[in-house]
């Protein structure tokens, strides 16, 4: 079996923190660099095949095999449970995810709390874990609108700073989890591959 | 008898190949009906993997269920004695693995002894396992784990029960460090979370893997566990596929139902586990029957994904003729080809969408 450890990495700012952590660590790429227009870049010396794909489908490429190994964040581990191994939290991309709204739009009684969301398995499950009934509210984005505007009472979202919401006069009102990018691995990869695996996860292990 | 994989899918070979092993050993086959009434399924609903279950109302107005589980209906139709009962099936289930991919006929194949086993029976099928693994693949990986050890572990450290499931959960996907932070929050002593720790991260071979359980200060019984994998590698010892097979105790079952020896097989090119088995005492007990139980399911459907990744090819050899060629020696032809190991498809045009590795003309065109 080919040992090259494919690597899906998320597109954008963490993606390339997670490339300058694993160049750090020897598995480094030159054209990561210089991309043009390749779509795969690899370093036979290095044994690692790199690729970015979009950063809630780095979960998908991994359980399925296409990468071997993977960075994801902890919100779309939690929200689609791959079946992967959960190797190391790189801490970075910390955040936290949070219900926030208007001060005490979360203490509403006499109907379901209505809870606008990108991560409904999550608030689900918190909601649930807490004995609550709420009326789910599926959004793809700008989901700060949703209590402005009246369609929710409160949103289950990540906080980075939490300079929108402020901006936006919502607070945070509960935690519900802290959040970090974490190295994952495709369960058979970690198997037959796993002299390699389990290097680049001892190496990145020594950096973070 | 010999099979073309080319023609019949390596599914297909695999399905021979397999029936011919289990037969070997005295395995006979259990043959069953597609359906089954809704409520046995709805009373075991836990044991089945995914939780839908197609339905339909039969003529007489009962709920009839399209078979989602196979070892059930083994378990149901047993009778337990003082022998063993060995069966062996070839079937289809249906079910949806999760929300978005819908119901799927799912092709399996598999073994189950019922009875009271003992040391040879265990062995037995471990090694059924590997040798049904090593027919479909020669890089092929068989991971073995004891129920017992990790839950050992827990009662032996004292760890409280509301833990035990969600520890399970992290511990099956190898997540250390959320488990580190879930332990220290319990207050759980930092030697009790390094020895977990280090039973989470074990993967070796048996010989490597027993030596490191060894030196990890283990209670009774977590030890006991580690005494029963001890036992069947010393049986296994010898035999060739040994070094296929690690001991990995990330490896977990639902505990309602299986105790003892677990395992899942994987072989190179296919993302998930290809077969998937162990012991189930707990759902034998929980169906009324005392007694013991071990098997394991061949996912036959997974290996269709291989061989369509592999074969470039609908054919290797066309060959284009006009209708007015010699027959006798264009069969000989063909027969030779096929002969070699190659397939070939005669045609008088080349078919529309047609993937051949090779084409020879008869028909005097070039």
């Amino acid at each position: 079996m080919d040992q090259t450890v494919g690597i899906a990495l998320p597109k954008g700012r963490l993606g390339d923190k997670v490339y300058g952590l694993l160049d750090m660590a020897g598995y480094g790429c030159p054209q990561v660099l210089d991309p043009g227009r390749r779509l795969i870049f690899e370093s036979k010396e290095n044994g690692v095949r790199f690729f970015f794909v979009k950063p809630s489908d780095v979960a998908i490429y991994v359980q399925r095999g296409a990468a071997d190994i993977g960075v994801a964040g902890k919100d779309i581990l939690l929200e689609y449970s791959p079946d992967v191994y959960e190797l190391l939290d790189l801490n970075i991309g910390r955040c936290r995810m949070c219900v926030c709204g208007t001060d005490g739009s979360n203490e509403i009684s006499g109907r379901p709390l209505r809870v606008a969301t990108k991560f409904t398995n999550i608030a689900k499950e918190y909601y649930s874990g807490l004995s609550r009934d709420i009326d789910i509210i599926h959004l793809n984005g700008s989901i700060e609108l949703a209590p402005l505007l009246g369609l929710a009472d409160v949103i289950v979202d990540i906080v980075e700073t939490g300079a929108t919401l402020r901006e936006n006069g919502l607070l945070e009102l509960e935690k519900i989890t802290d959040i970090s990018a974490r190295l994952i691995s495709n369960k058979v990869s970690y198997k037959f591959k796993y002299a390699a695996i389990s290097r680049i996860a001892e190496k990145l292990a020594e950096l973070v | 008898m010999e099979y073309n994989v080319k023609l019949q899918g390596l599914g297909e070979k695999a399905m021979f190949d397999l029936r011919a092993l289990y037969e070997s050993y005295g395995y006979r086959q259990f043959q069953m009906s597609k359906f089954e009434e809704y409520d046995f399924y709805a009373q075991n609903r836990s044991f089945i993997t995914g939780s839908s279950i197609l339905t339909f109302t039969d003529t007489n107005g009962r709920l009839m269920a399209l078979k989602p589980d196979i070892t059930l209906s083994i378990i149901k139709g047993s009778k337990i004695g003082k022998h063993i009962d060995k069966v062996y099936y070839n079937e289809s289930v249906y079910r949806a693995e999760d929300a978005l991919s819908g119901f799927r006929e799912i092709r399996q194949t598999g073994l189950e002894c019922i009875g009271n086993l003992d040391l040879y029976t265990i062995c037995e099928v471990v090694s059924l396992a590997a040798m049904s693994l090593a027919a479909i693949s020669g890089d092929y990986i068989l991971d073995i784990s004891h129920m017992g050890l990790l839950s050992g572990f827990f009662s032996d450290e004292k760890i409280p029960y509301k833990l035990h499931e969600q520890l399970l959960i992290l511990a099956g996907s190898k997540n250390t460090h959320d488990l580190s932070s879930l332990c220290r929050s319990a207050g759980i002593s930092q030697r009790v979370i390094d020895t977990l720790v280090s039973l989470v991260r074990l993967r070796g071979t048996l010989s490597e893997a027993l030596k490191e359980l060894h030196a990890l200060p283990l209670g009774e019984q977590a030890r006991a566990a580690v005494c029963e994998l001890e036992d069947v590698a010393q049986v296994l010892q010898n035999l060739e596929f040994i070094r296929n097979i690690y001991i990995d105790l990330s490896l977990q079952s639902n505990p309602g139902y299986y105790n003892g020896l677990v395992f899942k097989g994987y072989i190179a090119g296919v993302s998930s586990a290809i077969l998937s088995g162990g012991r189930y005492d707990g759902l034998l007990r929980k169906m009324g029957k005392g007694s013991g139980a071990m098997g394991f399911a061949v996912y036959l459907n997974l290996l269709e994904n291989l061989y369509s990744s592999e074969s470039q090819y609908d054919v290797d050899v066309l060959i284009l003729q006009n209708g007015h060629n010699d027959a006798a020696e264009l069969l000989q032809l063909v027969k030779s080809i096929i002969g070699s190991g190659e397939t070939c498809r005669v045609d008088v045009e080349i078919p529309e969408g047609l993937k051949y590795r090779r084409l020879l003309r008869t028909d005097g065109g070039k």
